[in-house]
């Protein structure tokens, strides 16, 4: 199976970042963090999968990735899987709208490497990462039904809204568990 | 295509000016910019918090803006109008602005955010929004609605009715916007529809003697035709006792009446129909009561 890397490009691991990281590993088993330096974030990171001081470009070869990037010409499809040994994708929360980072920390940092898109819509790191697995698993991305945004209702007057996409399967949005729980609170 | 052209120009150029001046009059709590042609040149009505604050002193600052509008953005014969916003609160440019200031001034935004949303229905609006977007707690980028009383969304009302306002907030985490979307009161939506209700019927106090012809006439109905000659003489006695009767009862009320707490002119009114003498020399309330009260005794021995 294709090895998933993702680059952690936070300053720290927030509450928020650890849930899509531990979503994530639940996704897809073979996970690495990579560009980790912080020891704290080792501690932490290290309980949900495996963790790598080096950046992905160190580990591998450019023409063994495909890195995940929203402003990537081609989209992804199964085929891509066929020749590559790993998965890039940024340990980014995101701004909205998007600032382009994973291009500037990521993409820019191999060079030679391929890179493709999941679509318009931003998603969240495990979004992007069930995406690829239906890729992978031989879906097409049109045949995946993505969200633009979710609103979460925390009481009558008030709600959250995510501008950031999320999966719909068997019509139930696939939010990172936990998550609202954590927004809500 | 050059009439098209004309009118985006005019558009654009509008658009900046309203931006230059909302920008230049953030401190007088600018609500609305209004721009209207006119055949004497370019009417600018400005509805502020503070309007004092747009004119400046001797309208020195009402004068500096003119000279700009005039020679920076080439706006014929500008002539500015400054109106002050009744209420500030159903404006939703200066509640926006509020509210970033006050996000700005590190008051939490939750905390902040209620407190306007209060402040918007506490002024009568029917429904009230506020969104606040950016990295609130710090970690990924979301909004945060909050909402009360009824707001439109979408179609003809929400566009007809439903204001909206925009303000950016700049703490040290990243920029912060927030809109407000305010459906201001007395607005009547289509779906609104009244049923008229049946009239209220008029309540009629029927005097004593109108009541007692009412009764006889049901009596004489009653009655027929062939005994009613028989029973009109005792009929006519009832009819004149009755009435006797009533009438009575209407004095006793009015006499069983507390001097004391009757007002004046009523009390006046009273002695006058007894024959009391209620003008002239040594006449006072007090005098007018005794002889009423003497009267009343005389009566009942």
């Amino acid at each position: 199976m294709v090895v998933m890397i993702i680059e952690h490009c936070e300053p720290a691991v927030s509450e928020w970042l650890y849930l899509e990281y531990k979503n994530t590993s639940e996704i897809w088993d073979n996970l690495i963090f990579t560009g980790v330096k912080s020891q704290k974030d080792k501690e932490i990171l290290s309980k949900i999968g495996r963790v790598e001081k080096s950046s992905f470009y160190e580990l591998f070869k450019p023409s063994e990735l495909i890195i995940l990037d929203p402003l990537a010409d081609r989209e992804l499809c199964t085929e891509d899987f066929a020749s590559a040994k790993a998965l890039v994708v940024g340990g980014i929360l995101g701004y909205f709208k998007p600032k382009g980072r994973t291009k500037k920390l990521i993409t820019t940092k191999s060079k030679g490497s391929r890179a493709r898109n999941l679509g318009k819509i931003q998603l969240s790191i495990d979004s992007a990462v069930l995406v690829s697995k239906m890729i992978y698993l031989g879906m097409k991305l049109e045949e995946i039904e993505i969200t633009s945004e979710v609103e979460i209702k925390s009481n009558e007057n008030e709600s959250i809204v995510l501008p950031y996409g999320y999966v719909v399967f068997n019509e139930k949005v696939l939010i990172t568990p936990g998550l609202i729980e954590y927004l809500t609170q | 295509m050059a009439i098209e052209r004309s009118f985006i120009q005019e558009n654009i150029r509008k658009f900046e000016v309203k931006e230059f001046l909302k920008e230049e009059l953030e401190k007088a709590g600018c609500g609305e910019i209004d721009i209207q042609r006119t055949p004497l040149g370019t009417r600018v009505i400005i509805y502020a918090q503070r309007p004092g604050l747009v004119i400046g002193r001797k309208g020195a600052s009402i004068r500096k803006l003119t000279n700009i509008l005039k020679r920076k953005y080439k706006i014929d014969n500008p002539q500015i109008e400054v109106n002050e916003l009744e209420i500030p609160e159903l404006n939703p440019t200066v509640m926006a602005k509020n509210l970033a200031s006050a996000i700005e001034r590190g008051i939490h935004f939750r905390r902040a955010a209620y407190t306007t949303l209060r402040r918007i229905m506490d002024a009568g609006a029917r429904g009230a929004e506020i969104e606040i977007s950016g990295k609130l707690t710090g970690e990924r980028a979301k909004s945060l609605k909050f909402v009360d009383g009824y707001i439109k969304h979408c179609g003809e009302p929400a566009f007809l009715y439903t204001r909206e306002g925009q303000a950016q907030a700049a703490p040290k985490p990243g920029i912060i916007g927030v809109k407000v979307k305010i459906m201001p009161p007395g607005v009547k939506l289509p779906d609104e529809i009244e049923f008229l209700g049946k009239e209220e019927e008029e309540v009629k106090v029927k005097s004593a003697k109108e009541e007692i012809e009412e009764l006889v006439e049901e009596i004489e109905s009653e009655l027929g035709e062939e005994e009613a000659p028989k029973k009109k003489i005792k009929l006519e006695k009832f009819k004149r006792k009755k009435v006797k009767k009533k009438e009575v009862e209407e004095k006793e009320v009015e006499e069983g009446e507390d001097y004391s707490s009757m007002s004046w002119e009523k009390l006046k009114e009273v002695a006058k129909r007894r024959g009391i003498p209620v003008a002239g020399k040594g006449v006072t309330r007090r005098k007018i009561e005794e002889e009423l009260k003497k009267l009343e005794e005389e009566e009942a021995d």
